[in-house]
């Protein structure tokens, strides 16, 4: 079972991955077009577009990434006095039956957002460069997925006490050992 | 019963908060269950429309890269040399490794932009050397936590980022309305640390290593350490501030700046270098979960009616503008002990914007006063996030009582911004009048 979980974890592991080659990508392109529009005089159309693309597929490639990492803030001053079972078992509920169901429902909206998109051929309609935009909502949908898995799993390693809320290490969790 | 929504909202959202569940997945599950009440099944459309409206927010596409920038600088040695660079300049006076603190945090926040980072950053290096001089224990918890606060106000800060996207406003006016305040807030904080270390010697001791360093290798390490880093934030801003580059793009010529710098000191090796990238992807993702979390929690919140009961509420209350900038600015301040600044924006920004329009209140004088009180609730004790962190630096002999006193001081100060912003409001609104908006 632990095997299984493992190769799940690198799931976020390799999204993360993605997600940090897009942070450089992003740093040339906005880089390229300063240089495109002092040094050549020729802004470029899809500086714009891709500025704001790049950053929304970072956001939701590295969710995952972040949940396994426990990257995100919890107020954990009062929650933190209570037993460590306790702490886990609760954290489990919300992201076994809250958090969980909400995010793959947001999956599937999203999935069929792509796929409209995809066969009807959309565009961006407010930019002139107009680009498809099912490229840009299938990373979304894949990323809110990554989150949905994610979430599920991380509940799975607190009702296991392979992990406490708030408490990092570096390779993320015992199962990365 | 449905027309109580709006605040049983902000009851759940407290409960999720305090029992220590993140709080980006505490305002999605609350938007979602709240939402399904008064939506029923169509809610999932309307929570995607924000998810889409956040992924594609340009504005806050500034955030990976101004995270990068500051994570390149806090992985190679930079802020490091900077620190000692500083320390031989005003070691020997009295607090003047204190006073280095601060100039540190101030050189910090404007290249980072992340709040809790600069205090660890700068914490970890200035606790040491100032406990080695003796300092006075209040004097060092006061100065770490204060200076790094800085990070709120100086430009580029990550909050006036996440601001200007909720308000509306351009990001160059609000990082030229916020630059007088900031500088003014360091300003004080520095006359504060030399003249209570003027008056007690024993707070802060003169250093003596600084006077065994000959002047030419003083100069040489100040050329190395401390001008380097100007330039690099000196373009970022410029470039910003006079309408060069868009706020995104100084930030890629700020990350780009920051790797060749710490290239140039052969510093930056592939392992530090994926280990910025680590960091800015997962800060990144925080961030935006929580702004993605808030925007959909607003949305509930508004579509149930809140909105409206708090109009009717403020105009029942029938204040002038002072009365519910004070109001306003003390629900800030309340809500910024319990929650972390980005949720205080995320929640309060749309709900304040239209009373604020309303009543003729200057958008962006409103915003700095807004991210001075944020910062002064992040430093208030008891339940101050800056005390936390420091927390988790601080050698054992450093008590929460020593913590508590070593804040109070500079609490005041910020309240003395905050009231020179109030009442001379040309402080924050004349240097976003001179450039021309974007």
């Amino acid at each position: 079972m632990y095997n299984s979980l493992k190769y799940i974890n690198s799931i976020s592991t390799l999204l993360g991955k993605a997600a940090m080659v897009l942070t450089c990508l992003m740093v040339c392109s906005m880089l390229y077009e300063v240089g495109a529009r002092y040094i050549f005089q020729a802004p470029t159309l899809w500086a714009f577009d891709i500025s704001y693309m790049l950053n929304g597929s970072i956001f939701l490639l590295a969710g995952a990434y972040s949940l396994n990492h426990e990257a995100h803030v919890r107020i954990d001053f009062l929650s933190s006095k209570l037993p460590i079972r306790f702490q886990q078992n609760l954290n489990a509920m919300v992201y076994a039956f809250i958090a969980g169901p909400a995010f793959a429902a947001f999956s599937w909206v999203a999935s069929k957002k792509a796929y409209v998109a995809f066969i009807t051929g959309e565009v961006e309609n407010v930019s002139p460069w107009a680009p498809l935009v099912w490229p840009f909502y299938s990373i979304l949908a894949l990323g809110l997925i990554a989150c949905t898995i994610q979430l599920y799993l991380e509940a799975i390693k607190f009702m296991l006490g392979s992990k406490i809320p708030g408490h990092t290490t570096e390779s993320g969790a015992p199962l990365n050992d | 019963m449905t027309e109580l929504i709006p605040i049983w909202m902000f009851v759940a959202l407290f409960v999720f908060v305090f029992a220590g569940i993140p709080v980006a997945l505490s305002l999605i599950a609350i938007a979602t269950g709240f939402g399904l009440i008064v939506f029923g099944d169509s809610l999932f459309l309307q929570l995607y429309g924000s998810i889409l409206h956040t992924a594609s927010n340009f504005t806050l596409s500034a955030i990976p890269l101004f995270i990068l920038m500051g994570a390149l600088l806090e992985q190679t040695g930079l802020a490091l040399r900077l620190f000692k660079a500083l320390q031989l300049w005003m070691g020997k006076f009295p607090g003047g490794l204190a006073v280095s603190t601060i100039t540190m945090c101030a050189i910090f926040a404007a290249a980072s932009g992340v709040v809790g980072a600069v205090e660890i950053v700068v914490g970890m290096m200035a606790l040491p050397a100032m406990a080695k001089y003796k300092y006075d224990q209040s004097l060092m918890a006061g100065t770490v936590c204060a200076g790094g606060s800085l990070g709120t106000i100086i430009p580029p800060s990550i909050v006036v980022v996440v601001y200007s996207s909720m308000a509306q406003l351009s990001i160059g006016q609000l990082f030229a309305a916020s630059l007088l305040p900031g500088l003014i807030m360091v300003v004080l904080f520095i006359l504060y640390i030399l003249i209570t270390c003027r008056i007690n010697k024993k707070m802060g001791p003169a250093s003596t290593e600084a006077d065994t360093v000959p002047l030419s290798e003083k100069l040489q390490i100040t050329l190395s350490a401390i001008i380097p880093p100007m330039l690099l934030i000196t373009a970022v801003l410029g470039s910003l501030l006079l309408g060069i580059a868009s706020p995104t793009e100084a930030a890629a010529v700020g990350a780009a700046g920051a790797a060749l710098l710490s290239l140039a000191f052969r510093e930056l090796t592939f392992t530090k270098f994926i280990n910025a990238l680590k960091t800015t992807i997962k800060i990144t993702a925080m961030i935006m979960l929580i702004v993605m979390g808030g925007t959909m929690f607003t949305s509930i919140f508004a579509v149930s009616g809140g909105g409206w009961m708090i109009t009717e509420w403020v105009d029942g209350l029938n204040m002038g503008p002072y009365g519910l900038i004070f109001l306003l600015m003390s629900v800030v301040f309340i809500a910024g002990f319990v929650l972390d600044w980005i949720s205080v924006v995320l929640i309060f920004v749309p709900i304040f914007t239209p009373l604020v329009n309303a009543a003729g209140i200057d958008p962006i004088w409103f915003a700095v006063m807004f991210m001075v009180v944020i910062q002064t609730s992040y430093l208030t004790p008891p339940m101050a996030p800056s005390i936390f962190y420091l927390k988790s630096i601080a050698p054992k002999s450093m008590t929460y009582s020593h913590m508590y006193k070593g804040v109070m001081p500079f609490v005041l100060i910020q309240l003395l911004v905050l009231a020179i912003v109030v009442f001379i409001p040309d402080v924050a609104t004349y240097l976003p009048s001179l450039i021309t908006s974007r």
